[in-house]
C-alpha cells in the first residue's frame, strides 16, 4: 500500500475578537448589570433578542433597549450527553432555546433541570461576577 | 456638475476595547492535514531522488511544473511525464525582510520564480515550467538592481539521506557564476 | 438594446449607493455594517426594503469576519430575509462581482429591483494579525513549506513589472501619493494624507523589496451597497439613472509561477468582454474616469494597462505627467482608492462602483473630476492574482 503523505497545518489565527455593535454592547452591559433587555424597533414596535441596530423587517434603525421580565419559556431543548471529542460527559446538560413573551428571537442557554419540558418556565441564574457576556447567566432554572 | 448630495457614511470606530467583546481563541482548534494528490505526490517522490518532474500535454505542447494530471487548457488528461533540469533562469526575484508572521528577519532572504530548462523545449514568457523558491548567492544589491533577473540558477539539493520528499529537499536555487 | 454577442432582456441601471466609514476597527457587527450601507443606498434611491425583489451579497473569505457561511449570516443586514438571496465570492475581485451578479438578476428579467451589498470586517481576525488569514492562499504542498509571506507574491509581480517596463520605484510611489491625497475628499476615508510625498513612501518600512509599507492599502472594516433596477423601474425611481453598459469577468490559473506576471491577462479579458458589450473600441478615449483596483500602488498601473487605458508600460508615464490626477485627462481613482479610502476587501471594490455612480451623476462633491463624465469604469482583482472583474457605467 502506498504511504500517504500529509502536510499538517495549524490555523495561525490565535483569536477572533467579536464586537456586539452599538446596541448589542448596551445589551451586554445590561447583562453585566444583571438585567435582561430587548431592542425595540421604533417603527413596528417589535422587540428583538439578541438585539441589532436595525429591524430586519422594515430596515429601521433600532436604538432603544427595553427591560424584559426575566422569565422565559423553553421553546425546545436538547440533552447533551457527550463532549466535542465524543467522550461521555460526567453530567448531562440540557441546552434550550428560551423565548420571552412578546419578544422576537430568544436565547440559547443551559437549563438546570432533571426533567426538561417544552413550555417550562425558567429564569436566569446570574453569576456573582459578570463580564458583559451571555455567560453572565450561568444557567436558567425552573421557576 | 459638482456639489450634489453629500454622502454621510456612518460607523463607530474604536481604538481600544473598553466595552464587552467576545474573544474566541482558535489555536489548536483548526488543524489541517493536506494530502498531495496524484501529480504532486509523484513530483515530491521525484524530489527525493533529486529529480524535478513535470507533465506535458501533447495537444498544446504545454509543460506543467509543478505537475498536474490534466491540461486545464485542452481539458484532457496529460500525455505523460518528463524530467526538467534542476536549473533555469530567474523570472522575478524579491528580497524579503519579514518572516511569514511579519517579524523582521535578521538577514533578508531572496526568493523568486525560476523558469526551468527542459531539454529539447523552448518556452516564452507567457507559459513555462516554473517554481517559487529561495535564491542563494544573490546579494541585496543583485536583487534591488534587478541584475538577478535572467540569471542562471541551479538547485542546491539536500543530501539524499536528508530528503523527505518535499519542496524543501531543494535548499535553494544557487546563482551560477560564469 | 444592441445585441453584441450577448442576450439580455433588460437594460440595467444603478439608482442608489451607500457606504459606511472605512476604519481599521469598527464597533458595528458585520450585519450592522451591511445594514448601514444598504439602508443608505435604499434611502438615496428613495426606496424601502419592500421594493426590493432580490438581494446579492459579496464578501471575501469567511475567516476575516470569523463567521462561516458569511453570506447567510449577512443576509439579515443586507435585506435578504425571505427574498431570493445569493452570495458571490471571487476574492478581492468580489466587490465588482457583486453588481455584475446583480446585473444578471435584472437583465434576465428575473428581478426588477436588486439590492447589492458588500461587507468585510477584517478586525475580527485580531490576534496576532489579520494578515494571517491570507496564508491559506498558498499551495499547501509546493509553496507553504517555504514559509512564504503573502507580500512575496505581490513583490514578485511588482518587480517583474518594473523589470519588464523599466519602471522606477519613484514612479510607482506617485500612485500612492495621489490616492492618499485624493482620499482627503472622501467622507469614508481611512487614510487621508494631504501632505504625503514620494519620499515618505520610499522611506517607509521595507517589507519585501520592492514593496514598502506605504505601497500597500490598510486592513479595514466597512460595507458598501448599490441598488440596481430595470430600465422601466429606473426611470420611475430617478431622473438620473446610471446605466450599466458592460460587464466582464474572467479567471486565470492559480499556478501563478507558470505565467507572465508583467501583464494582467485576466483583466484584459474581463475588460474586453465588458467593452464588447458597451460598444467601446478605444477605452483610452471613451472612458472618462476609472477606478482600477489599487490594493498596492503598482496594481493601479498594472490594471490601467490591462484595461487598455494605457499601452503596455505606459501607465507610469501617464501618472508622472499628471494625466491620472482628478483634473487630468484620464482621472484614475479620484475616490482615493483602496490606498486612501481603505480596503475592507469586498466593500472596497463596491466603493469603486459607488464612486463611478456619483462621478457620472456629477454628485462626487469635491472629488468630482474636472472633465465631464459620460462613461466610467470600475475594476477589481483577486484570488491568487487571477480574477478580474470589470464594470462600465454611463449616462
Amino acid at each position: 500500500m502506498r504511504r500517504i503523505k500529509h502536510f499538517p497545518e495549524v490555523m495561525e489565527i490565535e483569536a477572533y475578537i467579536y464586537t456586539a455593535g452599538p446596541v448589542g454592547t448596551k445589551w451586554l452591559e445590561a447583562l453585566r448589570a444583571g438585567r435582561l433587555t430587548a431592542a425595540r424597533c421604533p417603527k413596528c414596535g417589535r422587540l428583538f433578542m439578541p438585539p441589532k441596530m436595525f429591524c430586519p423587517y422594515d430596515f429601521e434603525e433600532v436604538k432603544e433597549l427595553r427591560e424584559v421580565e426575566p422569565v422565559g419559556v423553553v421553546e425546545t431543548y436538547t440533552v447533551v450527553e457527550r463532549d466535542f471529542y465524543g467522550e461521555p460527559l460526567r453530567e448531562r446538560k440540557v441546552l434550550a432555546f428560551i423565548k420571552f413573551p412578546g419578544v422576537e428571537g430568544g436565547l440559547i442557554h443551559y437549563v438546570k433541570t432533571d426533567n426538561p419540558q417544552m413550555g417550562m418556565r425558567v429564569r436566569p441564574r446570574w453569576r456573582a461576577e459578570r463580564r458583559g457576556l451571555v455567560t453572565d447567566i450561568e444557567y436558567f432554572e425552573e421557576v | 456638475m459638482s456639489g450634489g448630495k453629500p454622502i454621510n457614511p456612518r460607523g463607530t470606530k474604536y481604538e481600544k476595547v473598553e466595552f464587552p467583546v467576545f474573544e474566541f481563541p482558535v489555536v489548536g482548534k483548526a488543524r489541517y492535514s493536506y494530502t498531495t494528490g496524484e501529480a504532486l505526490g509523484r513530483f515530491l517522490a521525484g524530489l527525493k531522488e533529486g529529480k524535478i518532474l513535470g507533465t506535458y500535454c501533447a495537444g498544446c505542447g504545454r509543460v506543467f511544473v509543478p505537475p498536474r494530471i490534466y491540461c486545464s487548457y485542452c481539458f484532457k488528461e496529460v500525455d505523460g511525464w518528463l524530467e526538467a533540469k534542476d536549473e533555469g533562469v530567474v523570472v522575478t526575484a524579491v528580497m524579503s525582510y519579514i518572516s511569514a508572521t511579519r517579524a523582521r528577519l535578521e538577514r533578508p532572504v531572496a526568493v523568486g520564480v525560476i523558469k526551468l530548462d527542459v531539454p529539447g523545449r523552448q518556452f516564452d514568457d507567457h507559459f513555462f515550467p516554473g517554481i517559487m523558491h529561495y535564491i542563494c548567492g544573490a546579494t541585496e544589491d543583485d536583487v534591488k538592481s534587478m541584475r538577478i533577473f535572467g540569471a542562471r540558477v541551479k538547485a542546491k539539493w539536500k543530501r539524499p539521506e536528508q530528503r523527505t520528499g518535499s519542496i524543501t529537499d531543494i535548499e535553494c536555487f544557487e546563482v551560477v557564476r560564469p | 438594446m444592441t445585441n453584441r454577442n450577448l442576450n439580455f432582456k433588460h437594460r440595467v441601471a444603478v439608482v442608489g449607493a451607500g457606504l459606511t466609514l472605512f476604519r481599521s476597527r469598527m464597533l458595528e457587527t458585520p450585519q450592522e455594517l451591511a445594514w448601514l450601507a444598504a439602508k443608505q443606498a435604499l434611502d438615496e434611491a428613495g426606496l424601502t426594503l419592500k421594493d426590493i425583489d432580490c438581494v446579492v451579497i459579496g464578501s471575501a473569505p469567511d475567516a476575516f469576519d470569523g463567521v462561516h457561511m458569511k453570506g447567510e449570516y449577512l443576509a439579515e443586514g443586507a435585506g435578504g430575509i425571505h427574498k431570493p438571496t445569493i452570495r458571490v465570492f471571487v476574492g478581492g475581485a468580489t466587490g465588482v462581482f457583486v453588481p455584475i451578479a446583480a446585473w444578471w438578476h435584472v437583465a434576465s428579467g428575473l428581478c426588477k429591483r436588486v439590492l447589492a451589498v458588500a461587507e468585510e470586517k477584517m478586525s475580527h481576525a485580531a490576534k496576532p494579525h489579520t494578515q494571517y488569514v491570507f496564508r491559506y492562499i498558498w499551495d499547501p504542498v509546493v509553496e507553504k513549506p517555504l514559509n512564504p509571506n503573502l507580500i512575496w507574491i505581490f513583490a514578485m509581480e511588482m518587480h517583474r513589472y518594473m523589470h519588464k517596463c523599466g519602471v522606477k520605484k519613484e514612479d510607482i510611489a506617485l500612485v500612492s501619493v495621489k490616492n492618499k491625497r485624493n482620499a482627503c475628499g472622501h467622507p469614508s476615508a481611512q487614510l487621508c494624507m494631504p501632505n504625503i510625498t514620494v519620499d515618505d513612501v520610499l522611506k517607509s518600512e521595507v517589507l519585501v523589496w520592492p514593496v514598502q509599507l506605504l505601497d500597500i492599502s490598510p486592513t479595514s472594516d466597512g460595507a458598501a451597497a448599490v441598488v440596481l433596477a430595470s430600465e422601466e423601474e429606473a426611470r420611475r425611481i430617478t431622473d438620473t439613472p446610471v446605466w450599466i453598459k458592460g460587464i466582464g469577468w474572467t479567471l486565470d490559473t492559480t499556478h501563478w509561477t507558470n505565467r507572465d506576471l508583467a501583464y494582467p491577462e485576466y483583466v484584459r479579458r474581463a475588460a474586453e468582454m465588458a467593452y464588447r458589450m458597451a460598444g467601446i473600441d478605444n477605452p483610452r478615449k471613451q472612458i472618462d474616469v476609472a477606478e482600477p483596483y489599487d490594493p498596492f500602488d503598482y496594481k493601479e498601473l498594472h490594471h490601467m494597462e490591462g484595461l487598455g487605458l494605457a499601452k503596455k508600460c505606459e501607465a507610469p508615464i501617464l501618472t508622472r505627467e499628471g494625466v491620472t490626477q482628478r483634473d487630468g485627462d484620464l482621472p484614475i481613482n479620484p475616490s482615493g482608492g483602496l490606498l486612501g479610502v481603505g480596503n475592507p476587501i469586498a466593500a472596497a471594490g463596491l466603493m469603486k462602483v459607488a464612486e463611478i455612480f456619483w462621478q457620472v451623476r456629477g454628485e462626487a462633491g469635491e472629488r468630482q473630476v474636472k472633465k465631464p463624465v459620460y462613461t466610467g469604469l470600475a475594476q477589481a482583482w483577486g484570488d491568487l492574482m487571477q480574477a478580474g472583474t470589470v464594470i462600465v457605467m454611463g449616462i
